[in-house]
């Protein structure tokens, strides 16, 4: 029963990891707040509390869904370590550095550029024709990702340990190649829709104006950061709509 | 309730879910603005509001170390914006489309505040939080959670000004500017529900420049094109 209130309890610290997100340790408090459970369920006071806090309070930067994974399998090792087995402390920081730092790369790329981007143009295909399905598709769809690894995640992160590492990365690899082929091809039907729709509804003059705005907005170069991008390309079409 | 506060208030509700983690994406502008229209008793504005203002973001990607638009909170800014100005002004087509271009351009306007003001905080919450490094090595963690959890109110508080300020000034400022833009221009400020998506469409195209999915982008297009002419 200890057990599931100090797992529970862990879990619900998880999804607020970056409260107090900072220049210096960017998640590290946050990272610590979810391992206080564990500190209390150790029910160690004195040298040994202190040395777990010291080790978890330090820098800690992960994508924060897939911290879940690294805070299951640090919860996991600790309490291996306190129940005898020979584990030294500097197992457990080099484990939640590697981790840190490979998931952080596999999640960012899976969820930032993947998976919120195909959500959000199915939940847009939806809302360029004023469908309130669009929020509630892309909300069920995100999330069915969200909460498998958010909960999930920290489940196996505890019962596997270390372990689950290679497995994980090989998994989001895999979907990450299917969902990347997904996103692009929904991005072509919302192209196509648009266009379809502003033929229609705005005729041909306006259909290639925004075939100009779409070119420009791809052309123009990196250095140019995509909210100054976004800027010019609509103040142009501003332009374009007085002079027109 | 004023319907100021009462969108004040749902921005500061969705920017806690964006900033702490929580993560359920309810606050990206397409959800946001239908939320915040609910609120205001009228969805399918905030809807539109909402839903163009993310097609113009959906190629954006949050790239760690480069500017990071506060989007969640500029969503919540153009579709309250967008209700509340097209109330005070009418139903006049002229300007609901100028009251949408500059709910969008305020919109864009408060992404940018928002990424200053975070720029700025992360500085500062590296010694807001030291009194919690102190606790947590003498082990006091009820003292670190508190004050780790107590940030919040800080996310929240930040939306919740802004937007009763960008609101309240805003609902004024572009009831006066819309009918100055409409006097100028017309109706065609009304084309932007169409052009608006386009500027996505472009975003998606830099985000998919990618060898194999440059092949499934062209691939998604020609389909879904030939299948709706084909459809007529």
């Amino acid at each position: 029963m200890i057990v599931m209130v100090s797992r529970w309890n862990q879990m619900w610290r998880l999804f607020f990891l970056r409260s107090s997100r900072n220049a210096r340790f960017l998640d590290g408090i946050g990272f610590y707040h979810v391992m206080v459970p564990l500190l209390n369920a150790c029910n160690r006071r004195g040298a040994d509390v202190r040395d777990i806090a010291r080790r978890h309070l330090s820098y800690f930067n992960a994508n924060p869904i897939l911290a879940s994974y690294i805070a299951g399998v640090v919860t996991n090792m600790e309490e291996r370590r306190y129940a005898g087995e020979a584990i030294r402390p500097e197992q457990i920081e080099q484990v939640k550095g590697t981790l840190s730092s490979v998931l952080t790369a596999r999640g960012d790329y899976f969820f930032d550029v993947i998976l919120i981007p195909l959500g959000l143009t199915i939940g847009s295909i939806f809302a360029i024709y004023s469908s309130y399905i669009g929020p509630v598709v892309f909300l069920a769809f995100y999330n069915l990702y969200h909460f498998q690894s958010r909960i999930g995640g920290y489940i196996k992160g505890v019962r596997w340990g270390e372990g689950i590492g290679r497995e994980l990365v090989t998994q989001l690899f895999r979907e990450q190649r299917l969902l990347g082929g997904c996103a692009a091809f929904t991005s072509g039907l919302f192209a196509a829709l648009v266009f379809t729709r502003a033929s229609e509804l705005g005729g041909m003059v306006d259909s290639g104006w925004g075939v100009v705005a779409a070119a420009v907005m791809f052309g123009l170069p990196r250095k140019v950061s995509f909210m100054s991008s976004v800027v010019i390309v609509l103040l142009a079409t501003v332009i374009y709509l007085i002079v027109t | 309730m004023n319907p100021v506060i009462v969108a004040s208030l749902v921005g500061g509700a969705l920017a806690v879910d964006h900033r702490s983690s929580l993560g359920l994406m309810v606050s990206q502008p397409l959800c946001g603005g239908l939320i915040t229209g609910m609120f205001l008793g009228s969805p399918a504005e905030g809807l539109l509001a909402g839903g163009l203002f993310q097609m113009i973001f959906l190629g954006h990607v949050p790239v760690r170390g480069e500017r990071i638009p506060d989007l969640p909170v500029a969503g919540i800014a153009a579709a309250a914006l967008y209700i509340l100005v097209n109330r005070e002004v009418g139903a006049d087509p002229a300007l609901r489309g100028a009251v949408l271009l500059l709910s969008l351009l305020v919109a864009i306007l408060v992404a940018l505040l928002g990424h200053l003001f975070y720029r700025w905080w992360e500085g500062v919450a590296a010694l807001v939080v030291q009194p919690a490094v102190r606790d947590a090595r003498e082990g006091r963690s009820l003292h670190v959670s508190a004050i780790h959890l107590s940030l919040l109110l800080l996310h929240f508080a930040y939306a919740f000004g802004t937007l009763f300020v960008v609101i309240a000034a805003g609902r004024l400022l572009l009831s006066r500017g819309a009918v100055i833009l409409a006097g100028i221009s017309g109706e065609t400020f009304g084309s932007l529900v169409v052009l608006v998506p386009f500027i996505g469409v472009g975003g998606l195209l830099r985000l998919h420049f990618i060898r194999t999915r440059i092949f499934w982008f062209g691939a998604g297009f020609l389909v879904s094109y030939v299948f709706i002419l084909v459809r007529g």
